[in-house]
C-alpha cells in the first residue's frame, strides 16, 4: 500500500535508492562483498557515498544532510529489500549518529566529512563486562574483549562502551592500531562480516561519560533500531514478493498452489504482517523525528517496531520455506539469500526479546516511566 | 508528517471534559466492571449524547451530524472508550441511520433519524438465518407482495439484542427465479408486528445477546421498503467506508489493554503482584506491539480517507487484526486473574448488584467477556472470509 503521507523528496529518495541497487547491485556484486573479510566493497561504499547515503546521519552544520529517521527508514527498507552487505546501518546510521550526539566539535570536525565522503568507516562496540577503562587523565587506556560486533572489521576507528574503574560508563574512541587492537573477523551466514575486538592497552579518546555517555548511546541506538526494523521490512517484503510469485506459478495437482485457500490464508497472514511491520516502523520513526511527541510514546513504539519487526521476520522467513516447498530449502534459489539474512538479523539489537522487555517495563513498571520521562528531560 | 493526535489535543481535552461531567457514575462503573448495559441505561446515556450532538456526529449535518474529520471521528471513539463510556449501538447509529440517510426514501428518512439521533429508538439487523451464515446471500426468508403489504416468513438468528429492538431492518427474498443476490430486498420491520416472536438464545457467557427472530405472516407495508425492489444486497453491502476503518476497534482495544493491566498491577499471587511474573510480561508486550501496530496500520487508512482517497479491498485486515487483538486481551485477562475469574458471579448478569472497585470488580465479568469477545472474529465478515477477501482482491490470488 502507498503511504499517501510521503513527499516527493522521499519519492526520490525511494526511486533513486531502488534504481541503483536493481543496477549496480547484482547478486554477483554481491558476492564479491560478501567474500571480503571486512564485506564492504570499496566501489559500492563509494557509490554509496555520492549518493549521499552515509551524510545522512552527520549534522547539516558538519556538511551532513541531518536526514530525518524517516528518511533513514526509508532508504533502510530498499537496501533490506535488495540485501546490501555493507555495513551502512553499523557505520553510516549507528555511529556516525552517535559521533554526533556524543562527541566534542573536534572530533567531530576531524571525523564525520570524512565519515560523510566515505573515506573513513567506523562501528559502535557495546558495553561488554570484560571492556574496562583504565583510569589515567592524561592516557586513558582499554582492555579487554568486545562481543561479536557486525560491521566492525575494516572499521578506521571504534566508538566503545566501556566501564569506568569506577563502574560508571565511558564513551571512547578508539583508532585502529594493530599493535594494540586485534581485529577478529567472522563471516556471518547472512554474507556480512562482524568482528570481535581485543584492546591490548590500546590508546582511546575519552568522548563521554556517565549520563551523558549513557543518554547518547540509548538515543543512537534507539534510532538504529528503528531504521534496522525498516531494514528488516525490506527484506521480509522481497520474500514475501517471491513467495507469491511462486505461488501463482509453481503447479500441482493440475492448479497452482495458490489456488488452495490454506496455502492463500497464509500468505495473507504474512501481508498482513508485513503492512502492520511497516506502519509500526514509519510511526515509530515519524514519532522519533516528532520533538513534541510524548517521550514514552516515542520509547514505546521504538521499542514495539523492533519487537515486531523481529518477530514478523521470523515467522516470513519459516513460512516462505515451507510454501515453496523442497526448492526454499536451496541456498542457489534466490529466497535462500533472504532466509539467511531473515533469520541471521531478527537476532540484532538485541533481538525481540530484550524490545518486549523494553515494553513491559514501560507498560508495567511505574519506575521505568518515570526514568523515561527524566531521560528525556535531562 | 506531524503526529495526527498532535493537532487533536484540544478536541480530545474537550471530549475528556464532557465525559467527565456528563457520564453518570453508575454507568462508568458497569462499563469498567465490563457489564452489559441494560435497554433503560444505554437509551439514557444516549440521551445525554444527542442533547450534545455526540450521538450521530458522524452524520451529514442535515440529519444532526457535526460534520468532523475523519480523524476526529476516530479520536472521539478512542476518547469514549479510554474514558469508560459504554460502546455504542453501531447496528442503529453507524448501519441503518446512513442506510436511510442514502437509500432512504424522503418519508422514511423523515420518519425515522430524527428518531434514531435523539438515542431513543432501538433497532436490530435481521441479517443472518439458520441456513445462512457467511453465505449470507443464500437467505430464505421470504416476502410476497400483496397489495401495498409485503408478507414475510422465515426465521432470522444471531440477532443481536432483537430483544430490546423497538425495529429490525430485514434482509427478505422478493425473487427466487434469479441469481441469489439479485433476489433480495431490505425491509424496515416493526417489531410490535403481529407474527413477530423473539426467542433469546443464552450464550456461552451466560449473557442474552442473541435472539431468534421467527416471522410467521407479519405485514409489512411497502413503504418499508428501503431502496427498489432486489436491490437489498447493494444496500447491505454499502457499509461506509468510515465503518470499516472503525473496525480495526483500536479504541476498544485500548479499553482492554488497561482492563488487563489493572489487574496485572492489582492481583497477587505468592506475594508478587501479576505484571512481575515473567510469562505475564512477554505476553503483555507481545499484545501491546501488536496494539501499537495495528494503530499505526489504521492512522494510514486513516491518512487515506482524510485525503479523500477512496479506501480499498486492504482495509479488510483492520477487521481482521483488531478483532483477533479483542480476543488476546480478554484471554490474557482471564489468565491474569487465574481462579479469581472461576465465579459464576452474579455481577457478570445484567442489572446485577453494586460490584466493587477494581479487580473483583473486573474478574465478575472477565469471564463473560472472553467467551463474547469469539464473537469478534465470527460476526459482521469472519476472519475466514476476511482471509478471502484479501487472498483474491489484494493479492491476486
Amino acid at each position: 500500500m502507498s503511504d499517501i503521507t510521503l513527499n516527493d523528496d522521499q519519492r526520490m529518495l525511494v526511486d533513486s535508492a531502488r534504481r541503483y541497487i536493481e543496477r549496480g547491485y547484482t547478486a554477483a556484486q554481491r558476492a564479491q562483498a560478501m567474500a571480503r573479510e571486512d564485506g564492504c566493497l570499496p566501489q559500492h561504499w563509494s557509490a554509496f557515498a555520492e549518493m549521499g547515503w552515509l551524510a545522512m546521519a552527520v549534522p547539516e552544520s558538519q556538511d551532513g544532510l541531518s536526514a530525518s529517521t524517516l528518511d533513514l527508514c526509508l532508504l533502510a527498507e530498499e537496501q533490506g529489500r535488495g540485501l546490501i552487505n555493507e555495513p551502512w546501518l553499523a557505520s553510516g546510521v549507528l555511529a556516525t549518529d552517535l559521533m554526533a550526539r556524543a562527541a566534542a566539535p573536534a572530533v567531530q570536525d576531524a571525523w564525520l566529512p570524512a565519515l560523510a565522503q566515505g573515506a573513513r568507516r567506523i562501528a559502535f562496540v557495546p558495553r561488554q563486562a570484560a571492556l574496562v577503562l583504565r583510569a589515567d587523565a592524561n592516557a586513558p587506556r582499554l582492555d579487554g574483549r568486545s562481543g561479536l560486533v557486525v560491521g566492525a572489521a575494516g572499521a578506521d576507528a571504534w566508538l566503545v562502551e566501556a566501564h569506568r574503574p569506577d563502574g560508571g560508563t565511558a564513551l571512547l574512541l578508539a583508532q585502529a592500531d594493530p599493535s594494540a587492537i586485534r581485529v577478529e573477523a567472522v563471516t556471518c551466514y547472512d554474507g556480512r562480516s562482524a568482528a570481535r575486538l581485543h584492546f591490548v592497552d590500546a590508546p582511546v579518546q575519552l568522548l563521554a561519560e556517565g549520563d551523558a555517555a549513557l543518554l547518547a548511546v540509548q538515543a543512537a541506538e534507539r534510532r538504529a533500531g528503528v531504521v534496522h526494523a525498516a531494514e528488516l521490512v525490506g527484506s521480509i517484503q522481497r520474500a514475501f514478493d517471491i513467495t507469491l510469485d511462486y505461488a501463482k506459478t509453481r503447479r500441482q495437482f493440475g492448479r497452482s498452489i495458490g489456488d488452495n485457500q490454506v496455502v492463500q490464508h497464509r500468505l495473507v497472514d504474512l501481508l498482513v504482517e508485513v503492512e502492520e511491520t511497516r506502519a509500526l516502523v514509519r510511526a515509530a520513526a515519524r514519532t522519533l523525528d516528532d520533538d513534541s511527541a510524548a517521550p514514552s510514546l516515542a520509547a514505546r513504539r521504538a521499542a514495539a517496531a523492533v519487537a515486531q519487526a523481529a518477530g514478523a521476520a521470523r515467522h516470513a522467513w519459516k513460512e516462505c520455506v515451507q510454501l515453496h516447498g523442497a526448492i526454499g530449502m536451496t541456498q542457489e534459489y534466490e529466497l535462500g539469500q533472504y532466509v539467511r539474512r531473515l533469520a541471521a538479523a531478527a537476532t540484532l539489537f538485541g533481538g525481540e526479546g530484550k524490545h518486549l522487555d523494553t515494553l513491559a517495563a514501560l507498560a508495567l513498571d511505574d519506575a521505568s516511566l518515570a526514568r523515561e520521562a527524566a531521560a528525556t528531560l535531562a | 508528517m506531524p503526529d495526527p493526535t498532535q493537532d487533536l489535543e484540544p478536541f480530545r481535552q474537550a471530549l475528556r471534559d464532557f465525559l467527565r461531567q456528563h457520564l453518570p457514575t453508575d454507568i462508568r462503573d458497569s462499563v469498567r466492571r465490563g457489564q452489559p448495559l441494560s435497554r433503560e441505561r444505554t437509551i439514557a446515556w444516549n440521551g445525554i449524547l444527542a442533547a450534545h450532538g455526540y450521538l450521530v456526529p458522524h452524520w451529514p449535518k442535515e440529519w444532526g451530524g457535526l460534520g468532523w474529520t475523519v480523524n476526529q471521528q476516530l479520536a472521539f471513539d478512542e476518547e469514549m472508550c479510554t474514558h469508560d463510556a459504554p460502546e455504542l449501538n453501531a447496528i442503529t447509529l453507524d448501519m441503518i441511520g446512513p442506510v436511510l440517510v442514502r437509500y432512504g426514501s424522503d418519508a422514511q428518512r423523515q420518519r425515522f433519524l430524527p428518531a434514531i439521533a435523539s438515542g431513543q429508538q432501538w433497532w436490530c439487523q435481521g441479517y443472518s438465518e439458520p441456513n445462512a451464515g457467511s453465505d449470507l446471500a443464500s437467505l430464505a426468508t421470504r416476502a410476497e407482495r400483496r397489495g401495498d403489504h409485503y408478507v414475510v416468513t422465515g426465521s432470522k438468528i444471531w440477532t443481536s439484542y432483537a430483544q430490546y429492538a423497538d425495529w429490525m431492518f430485514c434482509l427478505v427474498r422478493t425473487d427466487t427465479q434469479v441469481k441469489q443476490q439479485a433476489g433480495i430486498s431490505f425491509l424496515l420491520i416493526d417489531m410490535k408486528s403481529p407474527g413477530i416472536t423473539v426467542r433469546p438464545i443464552v450464550g456461552i457467557h451466560g449473557w442474552v445477546v442473541f435472539n431468534e427472530v421467527f416471522l410467521d405472516n407479519v405485514e409489512v407495508p411497502v413503504d418499508n421498503l428501503v431502496g427498489e425492489e432486489n436491490q437489498g444486497w447493494t444496500i447491505a453491502k454499502s457499509l461506509l467506508e468510515f465503518e470499516r476503518l472503525k473496525l480495526a476497534r483500536v479504541g476498544e482495544n485500548k479499553r482492554r489493554r488497561a482492563r488487563c493491566r489493572t489487574v496485572a498491577m492489582e492481583r497477587q499471587v505468592n506475594g508478587r503482584r501479576i505484571a512481575e511474573h515473567e510469562w505475564f510480561r512477554t505476553r503483555f508486550a507481545q499484545l501491546d506491539a501488536r496494539l501499537l501496530a495495528l494503530e499505526a496500520n489504521a492512522e494510514r487508512f486513516i491518512a487515506r480517507a482524510q485525503a479523500g482517497e477512496r479506501i480499498g479491498a486492504d482495509v479488510s485486515m483492520l477487521k481482521l487484526r483488531g478483532s483477533q487483538l479483542i480476543q488476546l486481551w480478554e484471554e490474557l485477562t482471564v489468565d491474569a486473574l487465574g481462579e479469581d475469574a472461576l465465579p459464576l458471579d452474579a455481577q457478570r448478569l445484567e442489572g446485577g448488584g453494586d460490584a466493587p472497585e477494581g479487580l473483583a470488580a473486573i474478574a465478575g465479568t472477565a469471564s463473560s467477556r472472553r467467551f463474547l469477545s469469539r464473537g469478534y472474529t465470527i460476526a459482521g465478515g469472519s476472519s475466514e472470509i476476511q482471509h478471502n477477501i484479501l487472498a483474491r482482491q489484494v493479492l491476486g490470488l
